[in-house]
């Protein structure tokens, strides 16, 4: 039996990160609980996970390869679409998921108390398994066109971990604005329909003209899409190191300022939901 | 910080200590802060917020205190806006207080309303380990007493359909089940026993006497019959404050006069 002695009071100086560990099953629960339901009485069931980035690759692949007649420096070019549409695949449906989970369950927020970033954090697992069936049809249609990857793939989860915590910092902030502020659910498909442009997805950083490349690395998603490109397909530039720490403090400083919001407006969510 | 209480905070014979309890709201005479973020940017635009703005505390508990030991039931009576509401709250964590502190050994847990958490497409089967760990516990703990969850529910072959496929009855019955089968230290349950049928009722009101039997079980109902039926002891809040604590029938006596002020005059 538990005997340790617990106090509430004002200051509410609960050791926080140990209560998400004590709590740490629900997050396997809550991502069961989205998987289950967002497949159950679906006809295609899991095979919408891999409908979504081959249509993506085949518009994206059409529209600028066929049309536009981009150069796939080396590789097809619905390939490079591929590699590009899995990282933002997976930032994009953690966002979504991520900052909806608050406002989307107020009957939990006002009647039981567990760690709230419990909720927006449990999108990540669920997404993080969509990547691995994504990744394994990656490998699949490489083989099938016959590209092996190069040495360096393995120090492609580099790009996998940036991606997490810059959709994790992104899906905090928004889902405690969200909680106060109802413009911000309004906002989160335009910074979809836009990041998935602004975002090397269907084009390469090493294509634009120089003077425009250091815009493309402003955007912290921009690193870790093109590290995973050069990690998984060869002939690839590799980011410089410029990019990446920029990409690298980028993503920190979403996660932690993400972290440090949320904890700061968590208390009083039961008394403005 | 729990680790710096020493044991005499809290004597061994007591499971929740409650001292100098408080709680207000702020109310904006015009609104409520954050429902609109065009409203805080003007606010903010035209320098409103550099003026003070009239508010109004409200003080929904105002300095209570209360010792619960293991073993009782402590029913909480009072009429809408006494503070049952935010006191049950403020011992669920869901808000903090504004002054006082709540001190406790082990584990608290709700059963506040019955069946929140439940998702209509997911089946019993996943129900029960949702709610299970949104209720605090860990998976091994539900998978100790799944089989008797499912028993006492009496939802039978119904474990792997959807909940939304449930009658309202099994509903109910499910949901209060995984709450019966928590092991807190202290139980906050508030107006849920109102389940199923007279027989499923009875089966509850026997379960909370026999396996909470040395818990601390703080009870909220306006149901007469089952205050006298379970508690030990019960308190009276008004407006916030604590006017009455001990003998159950004495504590009922005030509350009908609280609530029917006319009527107790005459009599």
């Amino acid at each position: 039996m538990d005997r340790t002695i617990r106090i509430l009071d004002a200051e509410g100086r609960h050791p926080y990160l140990g209560d998400c560990w004590r709590h740490r099953d629900l997050l396997w629960f809550f991502a069961r609980r989205d998987l289950v339901v967002r497949y159950r009485q679906t006809a295609l069931g899991i095979v919408w996970v891999l409908l979504r980035p081959v249509l993506a690759m085949g518009v994206f692949g059409f529209l600028f390869g066929t049309v536009a007649g981009l150069d796939g420096r080396g590789v097809p070019y619905p390939l490079l679409v591929l590699v590009g549409m899995l990282p933002w695949q997976f930032f994009a449906s953690v966002l979504a998921e991520g900052a909806g989970a608050v406002v989307n369950n107020p009957a939990l927020v006002t009647k039981i108390y567990f760690p709230r970033m419990l909720m927006p954090a449990s999108s990540l697992i669920l997404n993080t398994v969509d990547l691995g069936v994504q990744i394994a049809f990656l490998a699949a249609v490489m083989a099938w066109y016959g590209i092996a990857p190069p040495w360096q793939v393995v120090f492609a989860p580099l790009a996998i971990v940036l991606m997490a915590a810059s959709a994790l910092g992104a899906a905090l902030w928004l889902s405690a604005l969200t909680v106060s502020y109802r413009d911000f659910r309004a906002l989160v498909p335009i910074i979809l329909q836009f990041g998935i442009l602004a975002t090397p997805v269907a084009w390469t950083v090493a294509t634009l003209p120089g003077e425009w490349r250091w815009w493309a690395w402003l955007n912290p998603l921009a690193g870790p899409v093109e590290w995973l490109r050069w990690c998984v397909l060869p002939g690839m530039v590799m980011p410089g190191p410029k990019a990446m720490s920029l990409s690298i403090v980028g993503a920190l400083l979403l996660l932690l300022s993400g972290y440090w919001y949320f904890r700061r407006v968590e208390s009083r969510f039961a008394d403005v939901i | 910080m729990s680790s710096e209480l020493v044991s005499s905070d809290l004597p061994d014979d007591v499971a929740i200590r409650i001292r100098g309890l408080s709680k207000s709201y702020t109310i904006h005479g015009r609104r409520l802060p954050g429902i609109s973020l065009r409203d805080d940017i003007l606010r903010c635009i035209s320098l409103q917020w550099m003026r003070k703005a009239p508010t109004h505390p409200f003080v929904a508990l105002a300095d209570v205190d209360l010792d619960v030991r293991p073993g009782e039931v402590v029913g909480i009576l009072g009429g809408n806006g006494a503070g049952k509401s935010t006191l049950l709250k403020l011992l669920c964590r869901i808000t903090r207080p504004s002054t006082g502190r709540i001190i406790y050994r082990g584990r608290i847990a709700s059963i506040l309303e019955v069946g929140t958490g439940f998702h209509p497409d997911l089946s019993g089967r996943e129900n029960i380990y949702l709610n299970g760990a949104i209720l605090g516990m860990r998976r091994a703990e539900i998978n100790a007493v799944f089989d008797d969850i499912v028993a006492f529910a009496e939802i039978g072959e119904f474990l792997d359909e959807p909940v939304k496929r449930y009658s309202s009855g099994m509903f109910v019955r499910l949901a209060f089940s995984i709450a019966a089968h928590l092991d807190p230290e202290v139980l906050v349950v508030d107006e849920v026993l109102a389940v199923g049928d007279e027989r499923f009722r009875s089966k509850c009101l026997e379960r909370v006497r026999s396996h909470f039997a040395r818990r601390a079980v703080l009870f909220v109902s306006h149901d007469e019959a089952m205050v006298r039926a379970i508690c030990t002891r019960a308190i009276v809040l008004d407006h916030g404050r604590k006017l009455f604590d001990g003998d159950v029938q004495a504590a009922l006596g005030l509350y009908h006069s609280l609530s029917r002020p006319a009527c107790a005059s005459t009599s």
